[in-house]
């Protein structure tokens, strides 16, 4: 492999890979956009469902009594697709109103009762899709939780159609900055092999000279003088030899 | 005259700083590319989104002001409005601004966040079919996209250490092939200097197909050719002598074969010496 063959593949190689790293971080980046445009959608949700329940409960009614909240949740899943359900569940993690109201009187994932601690609203990873919830509290501190479980799909194609699109201008702009520090890399060898070239055209005696006087070239200079003072000792030494086989 | 190897090094050092700097500039400027275009497509992505979230969060808060009111409540008069309208705004991504005007256009109520705002919706209060009130609500897609805020500084970081790393790797990889085929080169060049030029018998090391390639190949090939040339010129000046010295029965021959063969075979130099010049 040549000096400029080495050079390339080294500078394509760290451009690429400095490319396509920050193109990871931008992935990233946008991913976690697709995450908060989720929560911002159903922050909105939770707030106005918590504000409701805790003014219910401010006014004396307990949790499983305010049976307005079984009709609100339905039609708020109903009104938006992406929600694949709506839990309310007390501080001991029994479900009191769900959409799927073959879940009302049962237990909650543990995690939801877990994240009750957080005053902020939280996420989970749920068997592909992402649950977000918020507490809500009476006079005593913690009474229960809202969990709103939504679908990825929309989250998923979000990302590909993103992550295609970065996909396509990171190749754009791998193969263009490669391209560059191809150029570099030879314009650079180019440079630094010249007296390694001049060393070259001395040696092969094609009239180059040594002007650059480094040195090689001026080793090169020498050698070539070397071998003509050999090359002549050579022809004397043949010319005695023959002087004295003809004397003998 | 004793001969010195020249300094080295310096392919090695120049190397790295070239890989340095080029992957440094390259992707610096590759990176900023990318970020901008892409940071651009991704808010206008969630440019839609926030305006989704905007409309649905001003119906909503447009439903609750209707309530109050249906009771007939002025709205200017209703407590905690702008509290509310704060706290809407703060856990909701995305919004920077929800105002509730009067039926006039007058703003009633507002909540201002950190962001300026980009586009706006509107929601109408409505009584019994009149339109008493609006809730506009003014939406950022820069708020949902924080996530870039500081993503110029983490690009900055990687392309530095894949610079870090390619001065590294251009250094020992490729400058150190570079100085070791320079003091190989220099070496042979010393040696030739001072008459070594090896014999006819020397296999060939740098052939075109496997030595080395570039302009080093080709000054180690020129070099090689240039010592074989010479070696075999003193070969058949060894074969003359040999002869000779066969055919000299009486070895009358020898001493003056002899004297010009260490003429000729004598270092450069130490010729002009040998023959008492």
């Amino acid at each position: 492999m040549t000096f400029v063959s080495r050079l390339i593949l080294v500078a394509v190689l760290s451009v690429s890979a400095a490319v396509i790293a920050v193109a990871a971080i931008a992935f990233t980046a946008s991913d976690k956009v697709g995450e908060e445009i989720e929560r911002a959608r159903v922050a909105n949700l939770l707030g106005t469902l918590r504000a409701s329940t805790e003014a219910n409960l401010s006014i004396g009614l307990l949790l499983d009594q305010i049976s307005l909240l079984q009709p609100r949740i339905e039609r708020e899943k109903a009104s938006d697709p992406s929600i694949l359900a709506i839990d309310i569940f007390n501080a001991a993690g029994r479900a009191i109103y769900s959409t799927d109201r073959s879940v009302i009187g049962e237990e909650v994932t543990p995690g939801w009762v877990r994240n009750l601690a957080s005053e902020e609203v939280w996420t989970e990873a749920e068997r592909g899709d992402t649950v977000f919830g918020t507490r809500f509290e009476n006079d005593l501190g913690v009474a229960g939780g809202i969990s709103v479980t939504v679908s990825d799909e929309a989250r998923s194609s979000r990302a590909s159609r993103l992550g295609l699109d970065l996909v396509s201008r990171t190749a754009i702009l791998t193969l263009a900055a490669a391209l560059a520090a191809s150029l570099a890399a030879v314009t650079f060898a180019y440079v630094l092999t010249r007296p390694f070239d001049r060393v070259a055209r001395i040696l092969s005696g094609e009239g180059a000279t040594s002007n650059d006087d480094g040195p090689l070239t001026q080793l090169a200079d020498e050698t070539v003088k070397s071998w003509r003072d050999a090359e002549d000792r050579v022809d004397r030494g043949l010319g005695q030899l023959g002087a004295l086989d003809d004397a003998a | 005259m004793p001969h010195e190897l020249p300094e080295g090094g310096r392919a090695r050092l120049l190397t790295g700083l070239f890989a340095l700097f080029v992957t440094f500039i390259l992707g610096s400027l590759a990176a900023a590319v990318l970020l901008n275009g892409y940071r651009a497509r991704v808010e206008e992505s969630a440019r839609r989104d926030a305006l989704v979230i905007g409309t649905s969060v001003a119906r909503t808060l447009a439903q609750q002001f209707e309530k109050a009111a249906r009771f007939g409540i002025p709205l200017k008069l209703l407590p905690g409005v702008e509290t509310h309208l704060s706290e809407t705004l703060t856990r909701t991504p995305g919004l920077t601004q929800i105002v509730l005007r009067g039926a006039d256009g007058r703003e009633i109520r507002s909540a201002i966040g950190e962001h300026p705002g980009a586009d706006s919706v509107s929601a109408p209060v409505t009584v019994d079919g009149n339109t008493v009130a609006s809730v506009e609500v003014t939406t950022n897609p820069a708020a949902l996209a924080t996530s870039f805020a500081d993503i110029g500084v983490k690009a900055a970081v990687v392309v530095a250490v894949c610079a870090a790393l390619a001065a590294l790797a251009a250094g020992l990889l490729v400058g150190g092939a570079l100085e070791r085929n320079r003091h190989r080169l220099a070496e042979g060049l010393l040696a030739a200097v001072d008459g070594h030029y090896g014999t006819s018998d020397d296999p060939l090391r740098y052939s075109r197909r496997s030595g080395p390639h570039g302009a080093v190949g080709r000054a180690l090939r020129a070099l090689e050719r240039g010592n074989r040339r010479v070696a075999d010129r003193r070969a058949v000046f060894e074969a003359y002598a040999e002869e000779l010295l066969a055919v000299d029965f009486d070895g009358g021959l020898r001493p003056d074969v002899e004297r010009v063969r260490r003429e000729v075979m004598a270092p450069p130099g130490a010729a002009e010496t040998e023959r008492g010049v």
